[in-house]
């Protein structure tokens, strides 16, 4: 088992730690900080501003972000200093909810996630080399997708049952085991082969903005997120509408259960990718977006919802594994992989950010059921976008 | 944050208590009326619990008329680590206040399954959806428990309001709209500093109860023009 051997040791098993507590930590943040708020007598007005401000940042820090990144000779120390970012986001939350200290740690926490992910596909490229970097991508989506789904247990519970502040102590003291496994990944050869010389060598950058593959991926990133990111706060919703008392109960299932797919799926997505090639794990994880999308709106009750809402879990394993991966593809022998990634984060971000706002409009003006099948079809042209337009990327 | 906090704590309070307590002593304008905390509270991010004592959500904002009486309040109610949670706005008479109460300090006259139906208030530009405590009699059985007896009183009033709101309240709030709304004037007048239980709650729900009385035919035109 030649392919395993590459990942065995110390340093790949500190990477499977770090993105584990590194999905714990992101958990913190996200839709809870508005709960969390509203606790401490935030309007919505303010807490609409502060959510929008963390999302106007990360839209535009992703590219700068990427950039930085290429140019840091060694990447583990960039995504440490991504990490304390992250902490001293948590921790001003859970110190201070007023309004400054709030609004600097949306902004930092914002500028330190579009660090940190870019950083650690990199260390992983870096780690295994494009050859095994399916597979080891599988296995940063396995390990994060448990971190993720568990924090959500554990900090739902915690947030519910102690106080909404402690979930922000829990994120912060999480980032210490963070720091920990990035620490113990070990020097390495991650250091420096891909780096470049020059943050803004012109020829590179034309080289990479003249790639239509990229053009055509991004293309497909935005509409995957565009139906993607609304429609678990909409099946949430509507489950609170038909739920009851379990409401919580089954929300809490529809955000578990799609990352107990994902770690299930994730590795296989990656070693499929790697023998057979990016087109046809594209295909599976962008029409599972249409097929989910138009089970939510059609599948009666809640506990059914939660069945449709796991098929997420194979869109979000095949995004988890294939987004580095074909930027790995698309800047191979140059050294802007994390520039490439921070472009196609910029895709990830506007997708959500319009995805909301789109989602939200439909139901307001049609209703639930309408909004459920607009995303499904953002979904199914993404994936007809794939079909259509999107080559191969994997070398022969 | 602490303007709109004092804000809130003044238009629970004028209504109800404030102005007999101005009447009695008539402090000279600038001088400060200190409230004990068994008597006023701040509303804003408090829990709410549903008539079973479980916290359904929290109150995010409260609807006011152009008087500055409360109509409804904002509830974000559900959700689990934020995702899922809606807001719906409830009318104020349905909504019990006991700033003595440290624990469950608002209480809810709906039913689980009422605050599931409700509708979602979202565009404050539009006719807001409010959801009236419902009229015990017309209703199916299922849905008069004790609880809802409080509200009864005033569940009658908002039926004057109806027309800023008709079109998506239909579900939940026909019962109490037929009902007609002018019985519930004289509670809030007659006992305004008695503090024992039951009084509680006529004094906190005294504004949603008078104020279609007061402001008839303004309120029926006024809330979509107030929210913007």
């Amino acid at each position: 088992m030649p392919r395993d051997g590459t990942l065995a040791g110390r340093s790949a098993r500190a990477l499977d730690l770090l993105n584990f507590f590194l999905a714990d930590v992101q958990t913190g943040f996200g839709p809870f900080v508005a709960v969390y708020l509203t606790a401490h007598k935030w309007t919505q007005g303010q807490i609409g501003l502060a959510l929008s401000l963390g999302t106007i940042v990360a839209l535009a820090g992703q590219v700068p972000a990427g950039m930085m990144v290429d140019a840091a000779q060694n990447k583990r120390r960039i995504a440490g200093i991504g990490l304390v970012g992250v902490m001293a986001a948590a921790l001003l939350l859970a110190l201070w909810p007023a309004e400054l200290p709030v609004l600097v740690a949306e902004t930092l926490h914002a500028l330190a996630s579009c660090v940190i992910s870019p950083a650690i596909a990199a260390i992983s490229l870096h780690l295994v080399g494009h050859q095994a970097l399916g597979e080891r991508l599988g296995r940063n989506a396995r390990f994060g997708s448990i971190g993720n789904g568990l924090a959500a247990g554990v900090m739902g519970v915690g947030g519910l049952y102690l106080s909404s502040r402690a979930v922000f102590w829990f994120t912060a003291v999480l980032c210490v085991p963070a720091l920990l496994a990035l620490i113990a990944i070990g020097r390495g050869g991650h250091a420096r082969r891909q780096t470049t010389v020059h943050p803004f060598d012109r020829a590179g950058l034309v080289q990479l903005f003249r790639d239509r593959r990229l053009l055509i991926f991004g293309g497909c990133v935005l509409l995957f997120h565009l139906s993607n990111a609304a429609m678990l706060p909409l099946a949430g919703a509507a489950v609170t509408m038909r739920a009851g008392s379990f409401a919580n109960l089954i929300i809490g299932a529809c955000i578990v259960v799609p990352q107990g797919v994902v770690a299930l799926a994730s590795p296989w997505v990656g070693r499929r990718a790697a023998d057979y090639g990016r087109r046809s794990m594209l295909l599976l994880g962008w029409l599972a977006l249409p097929v989910r999308g138009v089970l939510l709106a059609v599948l009666p009750g809640p506990y059914l919802l939660v069945a449709g809402q796991a098929i997420s879990g194979i869109s979000a394993a095949v995004f988890g594994v294939m987004l580095p991966l074909i930027a790995a593809d698309l800047t191979r022998g140059s050294s802007h992989f994390n520039l490439c990634l921070g472009v196609l984060g910029l895709a990830v971000a506007g997708g959500a950010a319009l995805s909301t706002g789109y989602a939200g409009w439909v139901a307001d003006a049609v209703g639930m059921r309408a909004a459920f099948f607009s995303l499904a079809f953002a979904g199914l042209a993404g994936t007809l976008l794939v079909l259509a337009a999107m080559p191969e990327t994997k070398p022969p | 944050m602490r303007v709109i906090r004092v804000c809130l704590v003044i238009s629970c309070l004028l209504p109800s208590g404030l102005p007999a307590v101005a009447a009695e002593t008539k402090p000279p304008p600038g001088q400060v009326v200190r409230v004990p905390p068994e008597d006023v509270m701040p509303v804003l991010g408090t829990p709410v619990a549903g008539p079973d004592g479980k916290t359904i959500g929290r109150l995010v904002d409260v609807l006011v008329n152009a008087a500055g009486i409360p109509e409804a309040a904002v509830i974000d109610v559900g959700g689990f680590m934020g995702v899922g949670s809606r807001k719906i706005a409830l009318h104020w008479g349905a909504l019990h206040f006991d700033p003595g109460d440290q624990k469950q300090p608002i209480t809810l006259a709906l039913t689980l399954d009422q605050i599931k139906a409700a509708p979602e208030y979202g565009n404050p530009a539009k006719p807001a959806p409010i959801v009236v405590a419902p009229h015990a009699r017309p209703t199916p059985p299922a849905a008069a428990p004790a609880g809802t007896t409080k509200a009864t009183i005033n569940a009658s009033a908002p039926g004057n309001t109806a027309p800023g709101n008709v079109s998506r309240r239909s579900a939940t709030g026909s019962a109490a709209g037929s009902a007609s709304g002018n019985t519930a004037d004289t509670p809030p007048v007659t006992r305004p500093a008695d503090s024992s239980g039951p009084a509680t709650p006529a004094g906190a729900s005294a504004p949603g109860a008078g104020s279609p009385a007061q402001a008839e035919g303004p309120a029926a035109h006024k809330p979509p023009q107030s929210n913007q």
